[in-house]
């Protein structure tokens, strides 16, 4: 049995408009880092709202170690495309709401103690080497270290799936490449199970194990799955020339640009 | 004064205070300039204007020779309505404190209420929207036939002119909380009094102190205009007496004070706004 299952999925967000998905079936293994890939509008951030319990499949369901999604929960921790810290607490602040909220003993995790938060919390901190900042406002640092700060606060609430939305979506070059390096140092050492969505192909193939190429919508669903299949640890420089690398890519590329290329922009 | 210092042999010592304070002084001046040249230049235009003989209004080197008393000596007390200016504002300030407080706090607690609640929304908005087109003034014999007194009738005229822009503006603020932050408290599982405490006042802050902003110089008017009806100890009531024994001088004064504590009133409420919403 599947450790995250997603069953027949569809959602429409009217009964007049068309499912915005049609039958999503796909199956993720515990410690898995799967990606999700597709064109802007194709239907990724409601899949991943459906699996973080944000957004109710009009048929089919979510199964998290055979319990039903049917709620949001720190379980299934998101990681959001713009951040959404809360601007008004400090960084340290941010990840202590998530914190006391899911160690107070009623959301899974037994009840900790106010310092075991506390030092939990920094422990988060320096996870993603942002301790040195903890106590400014998100409006105080910069782009790449609120991702962070948000990536710290969903793995502090020790989730059984991270589900990141475009996480460095928003990222220079230098600074995604950066993030990319420690979310998989990161990856490789708690072992959470991952489900990432992403537009950009080169980020797919370097952290996942399988890519999940979605068709266009309306009526989206899964095209191809393709298994990376890339002994970890990975390495950016030398997959660069590496084969199997070169293949992985050049497959999601024809996927996504030859067979089903992004629709004509339509006039708003 | 340099002079004077060195004069007294503190040189060594004075030299580098000086030095700091220096270039603050040079910006401060820079800044303040055109402001002091615009004052220079409308209160020459007005001598120029109000000089000649025979003119209605009082020339500003008038207005000192008959009131420099009211600048001077501001709390002076002779008893009955005879004091000076500025117990005569303390007077008006109380009253505004009184009812912008119970405006604050009813605003805050509708504002929420019709922000949070469809049913309260469909209920009391459209009342809100009417009532708030009243004028302040047009309150007054309504208040006064209910309180049959004329300090709780000038409160409630506060009250009721300042208390609009404070439900409107939290409503909306209650509603305009983003997606995102609801969505974290959704995934975080804070709920009610701490996702009130937490996420909804902090994401409302902002436009709760616009609304607060905007109804204590609402406040500010209705109080004058209230005073010169009910008479009494106040600023409003003052410029009504002072137009009464034709002391024009007196009321010019009287004006400028309004207005500066007016100003004084909106930057106390725009600063703990900033205090409190720490710039988000
Ligand atoms: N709350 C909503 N109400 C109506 N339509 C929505 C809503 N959210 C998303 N959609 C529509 O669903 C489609 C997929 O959106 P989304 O999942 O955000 O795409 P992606 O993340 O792949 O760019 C889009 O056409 C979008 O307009
Ligand atoms: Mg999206």
């Amino acid at each position: 049995m599947a450790f995250l299952s997603v069953s027949d999925v569809s959602i429409a967000f009217s009964a007049r408009a068309p499912d915005v998905l049609s039958h999503v079936s796909l199956d993720i293994a515990r410690g898995e880092y799967v990606s999700i890939i597709g064109h802007s509008g194709c239907g990724k951030s409601t899949l991943l709202n459906i699996v973080a319990g944000l957004l109710r499949a009009t048929t089919g369901g979510v199964l998290l170690e055979d319990h039903e999604v049917d709620s949001p929960g720190p379980d299934r921790a998101v990681v959001f495309q713009n951040h959404s810290l809360l601007p008004w607490l400090t960084c340290r602040e941010n990840v202590r709401l998530a914190v006391d909220q899911a160690f107070d003993g009623a959301n899974g995790h037994p009840r900790r103690s106010r310092a075991e938060r506390a030092a939990w919390v920094q422990h988060n901190l320096d996870l993603v080497r942002m301790g040195h900042a903890a106590d400014k406002r998100p409006a105080e640092i910069s782009g790449g270290m609120k991702q962070r700060i948000g990536i710290a606060r969903a793995l502090a609430m020790q989730p059984k799936v991270l589900l990141l939305d475009e996480p460095f979506g928003a990222l220079d070059a230098l600074t995604r490449a950066h993030l990319q390096d420690q979310v998989m140092e990161l990856h490789a050492r708690l072992r959470t199970t991952v489900m990432m969505i992403t537009h950009d192909v080169d980020e797919a193939v370097l952290l996942s194990d399988r890519i999940v190429m979605m068709t266009n919508g309306p009526r989206a669903g899964i095209g191809e799955i393709l298994d990376v299949g890339l002994a970890r640890p990975r390495n950016r420089l030398a997959l660069a020339q590496d084969p199997a690398f070169i293949a992985a890519r050049a497959r999601v590329l024809e996927f996504l640009y030859s067979r089903h290329r992004a629709p004509e922009p339509q006039a708003a | 004064m340099s002079i004077t210092i060195a004069a007294r042999g503190h040189l060594s010592a004075a030299r580098p205070a000086l030095g700091a304070l220096w270039p603050a002084l040079v910006r401060a001046g820079r800044a303040l300039m055109p402001l002091l040249v615009m004052l220079v230049l409308l209160v020459g235009l007005w001598q120029l204007a109000a000089g000649r003989p025979g003119s209605a209004l009082p020339a500003p080197t008038k207005v000192w020779a008959d009131s420099s008393d009211l600048i001077i000596h501001p709390f002076f007390d002779h008893g009955g309505l005879d004091k000076g200016l500025g117990l005569h504002l303390f007077a008006s300030l109380q009253r505004v404190a009184v009812g912008f407080a119970l405006a604050a706090a009813g605003g805050i607690g509708l504002g929420l209420l019709v922000g949070t609640s469809q049913i309260a929304m469909r209920g009391l908005d459209p009342i809100f929207q009417v009532l708030r087109t009243v004028p302040p003034l047009a309150w007054l014999p309504i208040s006064l036939a209910a309180f049959r007194e004329a300090q709780p009738s000038a409160i409630f005229v506060i009250f009721i002119t300042a208390v609009w822009p404070v439900i409107i503006n939290t409503a909306v603020g209650v509603r305009a909380v983003p997606t995102d932050y609801r969505n974290v408290a959704r995934v975080i599982r804070l709920r009610g009094a701490k996702y009130f405490l937490r996420i909804l006042l902090p994401a409302a802050a902002p436009f709760i102190f616009t609304g607060l902003r905007i109804g204590i110089g609402l406040s500010w008017l209705a109080i004058i205009a209230a005073e010169m009806l009910i008479g009494g100890v106040g600023i409003g009531f003052f410029i009504w007496d002072a137009w009464n024994s034709s002391n024009i001088s007196d009321i010019v004064v009287a004006l400028l004070y309004v207005g500066l504590v007016g100003f004084i009133l909106d930057r106390l409420v725009a600063f703990a706004g900033h205090l409190v919403t720490r710039g988000t």
